[in-house]
């Protein structure tokens, strides 16, 4: 399916260049100058220009203002999907080992989904493992970007957490983490 | 029989006072009024008595003999060891190629259309398989026929032949080996039940006609043997029921004595007697030996069959069947292997009898003789995959004992990618290859591990422990323990940017000589890898081009112990001596704990054990141990960061700039080299987005190899990673990070309309707060061009 996307950020691109006024072209210009770069010497200027338009955008508006906020609702590929909800039949009928089980599965398929990585500290925590939890629920926040709902959910789950294995300290920083978020 | 013996023993002991009245006789000292032929009469008679108590006894030792292991657990069967099941989904990285190599390996058989299970049909880019049921660890996974279109190397469409379209389908786990025990015999169990007829049938005709009628040795065959073997004046033909082969293989040894024989036609004739008939055909067909792979002895047809036609019983044709028979005579003399021609003439014998006797038809025999031997060749899958194989074992020995694992018949299911091995094995020789031409090294001296995990749960997906991958022998992967050099920096740089209040990555660093007193007063003089010394240099560009001197003014400031500290919280276990060298990487690592180092590095500073195995099963399907995915921040998340921005500049600018041989320049990966004392160690660590390998290259014996990190392990990672096709590395930025434009010549901050001015993460609040003279005098909209850093 990439090539859809790029193909419509070509075109897109390429009427961008043709409306627009030359001071307005940075994305056209920077694409065209990105084929001789890699062999121009090894300059620390070289890498400058080597970025696709798309990344660029990113990094301008990272720099200046605050990060983009991903859908609240999120999107899972079909077969991620698949796995989620059989994780959710496999907890309803409390086989927590299996839903683990699964939930990794589709970690596998999308190792950087930071939802999985939340339903999978939610699991744990459901079996009594709150130190494993925890963790997981870190590793969901490093990867949630700009999602700030899904952030204040691992900071609950961190607080909760905490509390149940006595680092009440601990669950008080996260609640008020998680506050912050609101 | 038991009822027989039973009553001879209770006949024998009512009769003991007797004896012990006699032996009290001669105290009294009666005269003898009997004549000789009484006398000799009640001698014999006490001997008959003794001779039938010992043969009482025995009789009752062999009976219980015969119970105590029929009864009981029969075998020993070795573990059976599982790759990943291959996961087919649209939109999943899969090349036709690839899925086919997969199938071919379990052995599914090509058709023009697939009718029975484990085949499958190609189509272009389109592929059409009847997969196997499968028993995974959490669940059963019944059978597909399954519809795959290919756009390119992604799976697109992936539906059921009549029925819908199908979200997510795992196909079967390869199998990669088997864990068997020290007396080499591995075998899979079948039962009675899954035994093909056809292949019973054969087997009786062949071996013991009366096998169902007789009681367990047969007298008119034994005649007949006797009969042909006097005619033949030599042994040419065996009178032994199947029943009696079984004895003979399963309780005695293979001596050749009349005393063995009678024990067997005894053991034999007990065993008929408990028994039903089923089930010493049963026990026969997973007992019998039926060839020899190296070390590993052949047992059973269950087994058997794997490793002459790599498919399971069940789903073997009438020939292949014929050609397992032939095998009972005789595996070494019938191999078909390595007598094709022998093996042919039984087979076709076996099949002319079983048409003989009107157990097939004469078309069904002849079309049966006509099909080639079918005959995989030996190391396709199984056994194949010796290095991952022991870190398997050593996995498992943290947990089990080696006599469950050899005998309990466990299922073991691990991380291994076949496929992704197969691609590390080939980069690792071709590559070693070339290079030994390309630098005129010395031929055949070069060897080389290689490591790939996948970059955020930590499984091995592939594992080359030497150039000769496919054999057993030094592990270079686990025990190759060699100084890492230079792929040590990273930790080095890590530690001084999470303080920061000091450090980020446009600080200035002092690159000049310097010299350090040891304890015992030496001096150590390090020196830069070009002998140039090159003045203050960006924090950044001394990481990227691998600047020793800076990196150890560097590393000395911030301190051995949090460095070597920072090791430990990465992974590393090994204790590490902190001396100034430890710098410049004299700390010495397997290339598997250089992967766990690097990977906490690719999963953003979250660390998660390596891991081979994911579950363990009984032989029975329950669930025994699982190995979850676990993680733990070991470092914080924002130097990590800037560490990984700071290894992609060393793959775009640095020492692994030879990488854009293999991958392309868009692509992004992060990566260091390393390099020791007299080039004797090449090192190369990276990772992709979803990917983290490590090699090494080197010499057994320690020699200099001639190669630098990037001469030659480099080469073999990169053509390793570009076969793998693996996912470009976007660094996801933390909420602790900021970006801000830096003049490049002052080091100070700027904005975008300075000249040559770019962008360079920060920790927020550790960039320079001086301005660059150049900031603000331009209008920003003039020159934007954007430059940032590394990209």
């Amino acid at each position: 399916m990439n090539w859809k996307i790029f193909s419509v950020a070509v075109f897109s691109a390429s009427l961008l260049a043709g409306c627009y006024t030359a001071p307005q072209r940075p994305a056209a210009e920077s694409r065209t100058a990105r084929s001789p770069l890699p062999d121009a010497p090894a300059t620390e200027q070289a890498p400058g220009a080597v970025v696709s338009p798309a990344e660029e955008k990113g990094i301008q508006i990272s720099a200046y203002e605050p990060a983009s906020r991903t859908p609240l609702i999120p999107m899972h590929s079909k077969a991620v999907s698949s796995l989620l909800k059989r994780a959710d039949q496999q907890a309803q009928s409390s086989d927590l080992d299996g839903a683990v089980g699964t939930v990794e599965r589709a970690l596998r398929i999308e190792p950087r989904n930071a939802h999985l990585w939340h339903r999978l500290a939610k699991l744990r925590l459901d079996q009594g493992r709150a130190t494993l939890a925890s963790d997981l629920a870190v590793k969901s926040l490093a990867l949630a970007g700009g999602d700030v709902e899904l952030k204040r959910e691992n900071w609950q789950l961190i607080a909760k957490a905490k509390r149940s294995s006595g680092d009440i300290n601990g669950a008080k920083v996260a609640e008020r983490k998680a506050r912050m978020l609101n | 029989m038991a009822k027989t013996t039973r009553k001879k023993s209770t006949s024998v002991a009512k009769r003991k006072p007797a004896t012990r009245r006699k032996r009290a006789k001669p105290i009294k000292k009666r005269p003898r009024k009997r004549g000789l032929f009484g006398r000799w009469f009640s001698r014999l008679l006490a001997l008959s008595f003794l001779f039938s108590l010992v043969l009482g006894v025995y009789l009752l030792y062999l009976d219980h003999t015969v119970r105590v292991k029929f009864e009981g657990k029969r075998w020993a069967v070795p573990a059976r060891v599982y790759g990943r099941p291959l996961e087919l989904y649209p939109g999943a990285s899969i090349s036709p190629d690839q899925l086919v190599s997969e199938l071919q390996q379990m052995g599914y058989q090509r058709s023009s259309y697939p009718k029975q299970p484990a085949s499958w049909s190609r189509n272009k880019s389109r592929i059409l398989i009847r997969s196997r049921p499968f028993s995974f660890w959490d669940g059963e996974q019944p059978g597909h026929f399954l519809d795959i279109r290919f756009s390119g190397n992604q799976v697109d469409q992936l539906s059921e032949v009549g029925g819908g379209e199908l979200a997510l389908v795992r196909l079967e786990a390869p199998e990669i080996g088997s864990i068997y025990p020290a007396h080499n015999e591995d075998r899979v169990l079948v039962r009675r039940s899954e035994l093909p007829e056809r292949l019973v049938q054969a087997l009786i005709v062949m071996e013991d006609r009366a096998f169902y009628q007789h009681s367990g040795v047969d007298p008119k065959a034994i005649a007949r043997a006797i009969w042909a073997n006097m005619r033949a004046g030599g042994v040419v033909q065996g009178g032994s029921t199947l029943t009696q082969q079984l004895v003979k293989n399963f309780y005695l040894t293979r001596e050749r004595s009349l005393w063995r024989k009678l024990n067997e036609a005894a053991m034999a004739l007990l065993l008929d007697a408990h028994y039903e008939k089923d089930d010493i055909l049963g026990a026969y067909a997973n007992e019998i030996y039926l060839g020899q792979d190296g070390g590993r002895a052949i047992h059973g047809f269950g087994l058997a069959s794997h490793f002459y036609f790599n498919r399971s019983l069940g789903e073997l044709n009438l020939s292949q069947l014929a050609l397992l028979v032939a095998q009972v005579r005789g595996p070494s003399f019938y191999d078909p292997r390595r007598h094709p021609k022998r093996a042919k003439e039984r087979r076709d014998l076996i099949l002319s009898v079983m048409h003989e006797q009107g157990l097939i038809s004469a078309k069904e025999a002849q079309a049966a003789k006509r099909a080639p031997l079918g005959v995989q060749q030996k190391g396709d899958g199984r056994g194949s995959y010796p290095a991952f194989m022991d870190l398997v074992r050593r996995q498992l020995h943290r947990d089990y004992r080696e006599e469950d694992l050899t005998s309990e018949g466990l299922r073991i299911f691990t991380t291994l990618d076949p496929w992704a091995q197969q691609q590390a094995e080939e980069a690792v020789t071709d590559r070693l290859t070339k290079l030994e031409k390309g630098y005129r090294l010395p031929k055949g001296k070069l060897e080389s591990a290689a490591i790939l995990v996948d970059s955020e749960n930590g499984e091995v997906r592939a594992l080359v422990g030497g150039r000769s991958a496919r054999y057993a022998g030094f592990n270079r992967a686990l025990d190759a323990v060699r100084p890492i050099g230079s792929l040590v920096k990273p930790v080095v740089y890590l530690a001084a940017l999470m303080r920061t209040d000091r450090y980020n990555l446009v600080t200035q660093l002092d690159d000049t000589p310097l010299s350090i007193k040891g304890k015992e007063g030496e001096l150590w003089m390090p020196e830069n890898y070009d002998h140039v010394a090159h003045g203050k240099v960006p924090l950044h560009t001394a990481l990227a081009n691998s600047y020793n001197l800076a990196t150890v003014r560097l590393g000395m400031d911030v301190g051995l112990s949090p460095i070597a500290q920072l090791l430990e919280q990465m992974g590393i276990n090994r204790p590490i001596q902190q001396v100034p060298a430890m710098l410049l990487g004299s700390v010495s690592l397997s290339p598997l704990e250089v992967t766990q180092l690097y990977q906490t590095f690719a999963a953003g500073g979250f660390y998660s054990p390596l891991r081979a195995i994911r579950a363990v099963q009984s032989s029975s399907g329950e669930p025994l141990q699982r190995y979850p995915l676990t993680v733990r921040q070991a470092v914080p998340s924002g130097p990590v960061y800037l560490v990984n921005r700071n290894l992609q500049e060393v793959v775009r600018n640095g020492t692994a700039k030879r990488l854009t041989r293999y991958v392309d320049n868009s692509f992004n990966v992060a990566g260091k080299t390393g390099t020791t004392d007299k080039l004797r160690d090449s090192w190369f660590a990276g990772f992709s987005g979803d990917k983290v390998a490590v090699v090494w290259v080197g010499r057994d014996d320690n020699k200099p190899a001639g190669l630098t990190g990037s001469t030659g392990a480099l080469q073999v990672w990169g053509d390793m990673m570009r076969r793998l096709r693996p996912v470009s590395l976007e660094l996801l930025r933390p909420d602790s990070v900021e970006t801000v434009w830096i003049d490049p010549k002052s080091g100070f901050k700027a904005d975008e309309g300075c000249e040559g001015a770019r962008q360079y993460p920060f920790i927020a609040g550790s960039a320079p707060t001086v301005t660059a003279s150049c900031a603000g005098q331009s209008g920003t909209s003039i020159r934007r061009l954007f430059r940032s850093f590394f990209e």
